[in-house]
């Protein structure tokens, strides 16, 4: 049974890549030891070799390696870890991996599922987020369910407005509308694309800004609801949805408005847990 | 870099005649120092010889060829030993190449030094496939699909599901490893006779390692 305040003894990366390496150098120098996860083909990637311990949970396929839930949990468990880190991306925003974890009793070194849950739902992320005093684009407060109540919104917004799938991301389950005739249309074919993506056909509308600048405020928080930030990227530079370059610090960024968007993201973070 | 190959250069520049060499030569000299040491001496000792680094390159090249994960060798004036991780996914280091002490020495006997000399392979706990790979040219493997902990019965008082030499058939269960408090069982891909089993009761699989051989029929 894992003490909360006992530091970890060795812990397992589910991950691969230059995070997997950056995790293990860390646990290096901290004296936590590290067993590196991969697929059959990754047999001799850096991440692995630099690990104390590795060991193979599938074939090159992610879905069947580094995505294998099953196959992570096994191997945290026969080599006996206090818990997993699981880098970013793959099932680094999972709450259901995290509920498994927590179940397990191996520590996952990230979000409560619970939060994962909340923040990875669009809608009530952004309810959350009011509540929190953070300030968000006019939008429905809740996920849209007739054209008649799509088209309503529109107008109240101002077009042009962009349909959103909730359970979405990556660029994916997204129609901007420019006017009320395609308002249908577009409901409908994100809402498609979006249970077929995310296994949830949930949309809603939000005011579209046509020349954004994507800034992204970088927060760490622990268990114990200590939460700082720690400065910000811009993430505007994109092509289809997917980021290209990120930038820190953000240009045109001041800082006063750094402070104020880490504050929020702060206070934010703190008033969901 | 091992100490050796730094001994080696310095010797390069600084040559010494052979008779000055920094190995003992009369009998007492040599009675002295082996007195210290665990010592088999197998060719007579005009041929004590050390070896350069072109040698080990291709040392290590006949011990990766034919598959071997340990390979020492004791001779006058060097003792050489090569070892390889059979299993891949225990743990994450390379080849380790100990320091080669290594005098100067003519090319000539050097060759011939190495050449006639038996390869011994000492018993490694825990290893297996890959030492005697080349006994299993021909036979079918049966992989782990999954990441667990192999058991050979299917109760810890039970008997085994099959022993070396059981004849197998496709579907027929030959151990369970274990995932998540589930015991899965592994069934045999093949007909035949069963005549390697690559791991130990308890033992941490991953997935693809190797666990039984089969003679196929």
């Amino acid at each position: 049974m894992n003490n909360g305040t006992r530091r970890f003894r060795k812990i397992l990366i589910a991950n691969r890549g230059e995070i997997a390496c950056r995790i293990i150098w860390t646990c290096k120098e901290m004296g936590i030891g590290t067993v590196a996860v991969h697929s059959d083909v990754d047999r001799d990637s850096l991440h692995v070799r630099f690990a104390d311990e590795s060991v193979c949970i599938g074939p090159a396929p992610s879905a069947q390696s580094y995505l294998n839930i099953p196959a992570i949990i096994s191997a945290a468990e026969i080599f006996n870890v206090d818990a997993i880190h699981p880098g970013y991306g793959f099932l680094a925003e999972s709450a259901y991996f995290a509920e498994i974890c927590e179940a397990c009793n191996i520590k996952f070194i990230g979000p409560r599922s619970s939060v994962i849950q909340l923040m990875g739902e669009k809608v009530e992320a952004r309810r959350a987020m009011q509540n929190a005093g953070v300030p968000i684009l006019p939008g429905s407060p809740d996920a849209i369910t007739s054209e008649e109540e799509g088209i309503k919104l529109a107008r109240e917004i101002g077009f042009p407005v962009i349909v959103k799938a909730s359970a979405g991301g990556g660029g994916r389950g997204m129609r901007v509308v420019k006017s009320e005739a395609e308002v249908g249309h577009a409901l409908e074919t994100a809402s498609m694309e979006a249970a077929a993506a995310f296994k949830s056909g949930d949309v809603y509308i939000e005011r579209f800004v046509e020349r954004p600048r994507h800034i992204e405020i970088q927060v760490l928080a622990d268990e114990h609801g200590e939460c700082v930030y720690l400065g910000e990227r811009e993430c505007s530079i994109q092509r289809r949805h997917q980021k290209l370059l990120e930038e820190a610090p953000a240009p045109m960024m001041t800082p006063e408005l750094r402070q104020e968007m880490g504050e929020k993201a702060v206070a934010a973070c703190k008033s969901i847990g | 870099m091992p100490v050796g190959a730094k001994q080696a250069m310095s010797d390069q520049e600084n040559p010494k005649p052979e008779t000055e060499s920094t190995t003992p030569t009369s009998p007492s000299e040599r009675g002295q120092r082996d007195r210290g040491r665990r010592r088999h001496r197998q060719l007579p000792q005009h041929l004590e010889a050390s070896i350069n680094m072109e040698e080990l390159r291709e040392l290590i090249g006949l011990i990766t060829d034919n598959a071997l994960t340990d390979f020492e060798l004791q001779r006058e004036g060097f003792h050489v030993k090569v070892g390889r991780n059979p299993y891949p996914g225990r743990t994450a280091e390379a080849p380790v190449l100990p320091p080669v002490s290594e005098n100067a020495m003519p090319s000539g006997a050097g060759s011939s030094a190495v050449s006639g000399v038996p390869m011994t392979t000492p018993p490694h706990p825990g290893a297996h496939a890959e030492e005697e790979a080349s006994e299993d040219l021909g036979l079918h493997i049966v992989n782990s699909p999954i990441v667990g902990t192999f058991y050979r019965s299917p109760s810890p008082t039970a008997d085994p599901f099959v022993r070396i030499g059981s004849q197998v058939k496709k579907g027929q269960v030959l151990c369970i490893i274990e995932a998540m408090k589930l015991m899965n069982e592994i069934e045999s891909d093949g007909d035949g006779e069963l005549v390697k089993i690559y791991v130990e009761n308890g033992q941490a699989v991953e997935f693809g390692q190797p666990l039984f051989g089969i003679r196929m029929q």
